[in-house]
């Protein structure tokens, strides 16, 4: 019973619920046969792991999560299912053997990270512990356009041309259907 | 007082291998993409939980995080745009059924 | 009480006060079924084919504008909170920034991805 209700804090209930529902729809976003139904459940998957950033108090890092990950990704994966025809009604068929042989893949991998990990034996921070108080807006913005060590300028100009070169490519690749389409 | 880190960890394990058994599983090119970002997404529950409890006074994983979402939404614009392409030219995006690489 | 009692307790009367509601109005309800109540649209006229059609790749094209732009967002959030402190070297590297980006969307115009037709 000490156990118990030492285990049994606020934070540690609300990051059960959310563990459970990354686990339980990241699980069925895997297996489910229909794959517009697994965009979806992807989806409760980005929104809990946004909950997770937000018990860590980062809230910053939550909202791009929210606003790129489940506000762009996941519309542009419905938009990719939607424009290829007939794959939701399509139920894809896998073979036994293979699942097996991929669960045990993935099962024996879990059990390599985990034994790694308990082995390491983590201490947790004091520091960390005392530090919930959130990082504000302010830091996070001298941190990405400062120029000195443990500052990210460079990455965030690097990102410019990363991202131009993305739009270059994908508009490249759709207009040359859409010329396709017309003809 | 705060959830143990060895929770977010296990966490994170389980949701990577998760992806893992989707990244092998699926047939289809977008499903197979869907478990890319289940993994992205365990890695960078990593990132961030490592920067929250062994380094709160930097923002060094914080950063990584960030860039690595970044960089996620990029490369899923690139490989959609692919797979359409793919799939105009095959009718099909099992990863089985293309083995042609020109017509 | 602790934070964890408070939270069990607002946590349980979420989830009591929620299922009793629905719980009541499926026991009192009135219920009645017919063909017309299962379409997809109750404008009268019947649909015909089936719902799952082949979208336009401009669709894509205006997603893919979307994202980029919306990554762009995020970034410039934190400038924009310390843009007075920074002075005028923080607005030229977020100039630059923006001209690259702007870049890419001029040639996405160019290139008639805005064009809906």
């Amino acid at each position: 019973m000490e156990f118990l209700t030492a285990y049994l804090t606020a934070n540690n209930i609300i990051f059960f619920i959310l563990a459970a529902i990354i686990l339980v729809f990241g699980f069925l976003s895997v297996t489910t046969t229909k794959i517009l139904r697994a965009a979806t459940y992807l989806f409760f998957v980005l929104f809990a792991i946004a909950g997770l950033y937000l018990l860590l108090t980062y809230e910053f890092i939550a909202a791009v999560q929210l606003s790129v990950y489940a506000g762009g990704i996941v519309v542009l994966l419905v938009f990719a299912i939607l424009l290829v025809k007939n794959l939701g009604e399509e139920t894809e068929k896998v073979s036994c053997q293979k699942k097996l042989v991929s669960a045990i893949a993935a099962i024996s991998g879990v059990v390599i990270s985990l034994v790694t990990l308990f082995g390491f034996g983590f201490q947790n921070n004091e520091s960390a512990d005392e530090l919930t108080a959130n990082v504000n807006m302010e830091t996070i913005g001298h941190t990405l356009m400062g120029v000195e060590k443990y500052q990210y300028l460079l990455p965030f100009e690097a990102a410019s041309v990363f991202l131009l070169a993305c739009i270059i490519g994908s508009v490249v690749v759709a207009t040359n259907l859409k010329k396709e389409d017309k003809k | 007082m705060n959830v143990p880190v060895e929770f977010y960890l296990v966490l994170s394990t389980l949701l990577f291998f998760i992806g893992v058994y989707g990244f092998i599983v699926r047939k289809n090119l977008i499903g197979i993409l869907m478990s890319i970002e289940l993994i992205l997404n365990a890695v960078n529950i990593n990132f961030v939980v490592f920067n929250r409890f062994l380094f709160p006074e930097k923002l060094e994983g914080y950063m990584y995080g960030l860039f690595v979402i970044i960089v996620a939404a990029a490369e899923t614009a690139v490989a959609i745009a692919i797979i359409i392409n793919v799939y105009r030219n095959m009718k099909n995006i099992d990863v089985d059924s293309i083995k042609e690489l020109k017509n | 009480m602790s934070s964890g009692e408070i939270f069990i307790v607002v946590f349980i009367t979420a989830i009591i006060l929620v299922s009793a509601a629905l719980v009541i109005a499926m026991l009192i309800s009135p219920r009645s079924t017919n063909e017309q109540k299962g379409e997809p649209y109750e404008c009268g006229i019947p649909t015909r084919g089936t719902s799952w059609m082949q979208f336009k790749i401009g669709y894509y094209l205006f997603a893919i504008l979307f994202l980029m732009f919306d990554v762009e967002t995020v970034l410039l959030f934190p400038w924009a909170v310390i843009m007075k402190s920074l002075g005028v070297m923080g607005l030229c590297s977020v100039l630059f920034f923006l001209f690259i980006l702007v870049l890419g969307l001029a040639y996405a115009w160019k290139k008639g991805a805005l064009e809906w037709k």
